[in-house]
Parts: C-alpha cells; structure tokens; sequence
C-alpha cells in the first residue's frame, strides 16, 4: 500500500457486517485511527437494531469555526444525531433494519474522520473560489504537538504541515523523502509545490511558532486546478493524509533496513563459522558394541 | 575509491597477521586470573589513576589510516589483540545508518565471537581476538573475517542508502501523481 487508505477498515468492517447479519450480535468496538481520532462503534444499548458510531478528535472545537456539523449533517443526513454519546464529538445512528446494504454505504460511514477533518480545508477552498478568503493564517491543532495551517492566497492556498519528530534520525531521513518530493515535483506536471525546511518555520510561520530542533515543516501550494470543484476531494484526501503517509514510509524504511541488516548478519556469521576448526577427535557419530548408534549432538 | 581500497585492506591484512600471534599468559598482577592483557591496560584506579600495567607484554599500537576517517587501530598484547576500525561516513545519512548497523552488530557481539560490545573511543566498530579464539580457530581465516567484514559494512550503508532512497522517489512520485488526478470522495 503506497498510498493510505482514506477510510478506517475496522468501522467499514464492523458496520457491514453489523447491516448484512441485521444487528445479530452486540458489539462495542472502540478503535482508534491516526492523528489521535477514536472511534466507537457499538449497538445502541436503548434500542435493539440500531448501532452508533462516534467519532471524537482533539480540534473539533476548532472546527466548529468551519461548520462541520453543518457539513455533516449534509453528508449524513438523517443519520446525524443531534447530541453525540457522552466523551464523544459526533455520533451517526444507523437503522440497521433499514440501512442499504451496499459498499458504498459502509464506505461513507467509514469515512467519518475525512468529512471531520475536511471541513477546514472544503471552506477555505470555497471561500476561495468564491473569492471571499481573508488572506489569514488558519491553523487546526489536529495532534498535540503537531497542527496544519491553511494561508489563501489570491487563486491558491498555501498548506503547511509543523511535524513533530520523536526520533533524531526521523529527521534526517525524513530530509531525504521530502528532498525527493521537491524533486520528483518538477517532474509531474500538475503537482503541489512543495518545500521543507527542518528546525526553522517558514516565513508565513515566523513568530508564531518557536524554533525547535525537533520539528520540520512541509509547505504545499495548492494551484486553482487542485482547488477546482472536479478534483478537490482528491485534493483533500491526499493532504489528509500526508503526514501519516510520510511518517509511515520513513518506518516502512526503518524496518526494511532492519531486515537487510539481520540478512547481513546471518552471511556474516556464516564466513565466521568457516574459520572454525574441526578436530579429528570431534567424531559426531560413535557406533557401540551392541550394534547401535551413538550421535554426539 | 578502490584504487586506495586494496593496498589498505592489504596492509591490515599483513599487520593482522602479523599482531595475531598469541599465547596462553595468566595475569601477572592477580593470581589465577587470566586476561586479555590488551583490555586490562586501559584499568584505572577507583581515584583515577592508571594501575601498574605491564609495559613488556604490550606491542606498540598501530594505526593504518587511508583518510582521516577510515583508519584501523591495532593493538596488540601477548596474549589478545584489540582491532579497532573507523568506517567512512560521508554525509549525515550515512552518519545514522552507520550508528544504527553498529548498534545491531554490537547487540549482537555474542554471536560473533570475536566482536566488542562497546567500540573503542573514536572509532565506530572493535574486535577483541584472544588466543582461546585464535585455539579454536584458523589465524588466516580470523583474519579473512575481519577483511570481510570491514569491506560488508561499506557495502551495506551503502545499499541502506539506496534503500532510504528509492522508497522516497517511490512515495513521493505516488503521492504527487495522486494529486493529478481528479474525484475522490
């Protein structure tokens, strides 16, 4: 899998089975997706054939700002509650007695946290077209130390990622990956640019965010064709997930290079074994006088 | 680069062999111990200072350098001897992959008999050959191992490097090549 899925497999998973066997079994699933999002999946204790799914993330007060409830409720119609469960920011109620049995279906419900988080990047994008942006900083604080910042400017929007990283070495391979995302840009007509820098905000970030050698910064440029009506989904998909894909990759890389070194050493120790010697006396099998066999492991 | 790379091997090749001439000598200092004497000179004092350490059992030290980073220190002693290599690190990724390959291989010590846990100070990898192995094992062919050695880790940061690379492209071009496309949903 290069690219991440957008939709969270196990709310997919659950919810279709939920709809095709009709509610047989009581479930109560509490899952958890990227970028802190928990979701619970669980049969309606006061109604029987009914299931809710919740969703809670850690800026969706931020969001409010946005309308996401409003967006929501256009997505999810009648399957929007007004109050969500209790410790959670959202719940949908689905009839399982009524629910369409089709993929397209579970795949919406399994896209919640995407409309969720969505709904910064879909305003700024019609405000834009629309013409009415103001051209000021927005900044959605997603994770607890990490947070993505929206900057129209004129027909584009400027998208910046703040990434924390844990590991010392993350950072270092991580200039490699986004060295080739500036790279491989100038190759694919049609692309974002994209430029990074490490410890150091970019300008738009000056002053609002301190310096840290821990953080690295990911700036896109999304031109009008990414904002257009026709591929803004797509667009808002992909940055959804971009850091996750990144941070993914960099361990995908990590653990291959694990691997390599573990086959390494394996050949290794075989040239070592060859130094070894072996003594006449070392006899492995002995035969015994009753006509069996002695083996010396 | 290999133009330089095999008069070096070569040469700690000959040093090698001839460091690695070694004998069973129990410690003059503690009865009825036994130890690597080229371990036990490095010892000091609770308070600081270096403890008597017997200056006729040590061979002077050598260090074969092909730059200012690639060099091999041999130490030898009657009864051990102490190799230690530096390995090239060109840029801040090979830094890392290097530091991580270290760290496994001296993980790892046990199973390589004649590894170091902790490399000496200054350089990136150690061995500590003593004559129980040198009894058990072939002297040239110890020796083969160390070269080998030596020549696997440059191969492997290097094919680590092309790895870290070509997943990058590889996303990257993925990831921007979605951007181009239209739907979603």
């Amino acid at each position: 899998m290069i690219i991440l899925e957008f939709h969270n497999r196990i709310v997919e998973n659950t919810v279709r089975e939920q709809v095709m066997s009709g509610g047989a079994d009581i479930v109560d699933v509490t899952c958890a997706d990227f970028d802190g999002v928990t979701f619970h999946v669980s049969s309606d204790p006061a109604a029987p054939g009914f299931l809710l799914v919740s969703i809670s993330t850690r800026c969706f007060y931020a969001l409010q700002e946005y309308g996401v409830n409003e967006r929501l409720r256009a997505i999810y119609g009648e399957l929007m509650q007004a109050e969500p469960e209790s410790s959670y920011d959202a719940t949908l109620r689905i009839d399982l007695a009524k629910a369409p049995k089709a993929p397209g279906f579970f795949r919406k419900i399994a896209m919640l946290k995407r409309h969720v988080l969505a709904a910064p990047l879909l305003d700024t994008f019609e405000k834009i077209e629309k013409k009415t942006a103001k051209p000021d900083l927005l900044e959605i604080r997603y994770r607890d130390d990490e947070a993505f910042y929206l900057k129209p400017e004129g027909d584009r929007c400027v998208m910046i990622f703040s990434i924390h990283f844990r590991d010392m070495d993350d950072v270092i391979f991580s200039k490699v990956f986004l060295q080739a995302y500036a790279d491989e840009r100038k190759n694919i007509r049609g692309s974002p640019a994209v430029s990074f820098s490490q410890k150091e905000p970019p300008l738009e970030l000056q002053g609002l965010v301190q310096a840290s050698e821990e953080q690295g910064y990911v700036q896109f440029v999304l031109f009008p064709d990414h904002l257009h009506p026709q591929r803004r989904q797509n667009t808002v998909n992909l940055m959804l997930t971009f850091r996750n894909h990144l941070m993914y990759h960099l361990k995908c890389t990590k653990a291959a290079i694990a691997h390599s070194m573990r086959e390494r050493v394996k050949a290794i120790i075989v040239i070592l074994n060859r130094a070894k010697q072996s003594f006449p006396g070392d006899a492995k099998e002995k035969k015994k006088f009753g006509g069996k066999t002695f083996v010396r492991k | 680069m290999s133009q330089t790379l095999a008069p070096y091997l070569n040469c700690v090749r000959a040093t090698l062999t001839a460091a690695i001439c070694l004998q069973n000598f129990g410690s003059q200092l503690v009865e009825r111990h036994n130890k690597p004497e080229v371990e036990a000179k490095d010892h000091v004092d609770p308070d600081g200072k270096p403890k008597m350490t017997s200056r006729e059992l040590m061979l002077h030290s050598v260090v074969i350098a092909r730059n200012k980073q690639e060099r091999v220190l041999i130490e030898g002693s009657i009864n051990s001897v102490r190799v230690s290599v530096g390995v090239k690190q060109a840029d801040e990724q090979e830094v890392v992959l290097c530091r991580r390959f270290m760290r496994f291989l001296g993980q790892r010590a046990e199973k390589f008999v004649v590894l170091r846990r902790k490399a000496v100070e200054g350089y990136d990898i150690s061995f500590l050959i003593t004559n129980t192995h040198i009894e058990d094992m072939y002297k040239h062919k110890v020796v083969d191992f160390i070269i080998q050695f030596m020549e696997s880790i440059d191969s492997e940061i290097s094919q680590s490097k092309l790895h870290v690379n070509a997943r990058a492209r590889y996303s990257a071009k993925a990831f921007l090549e979605a951007t181009t496309r239209d739907g979603g949903q």
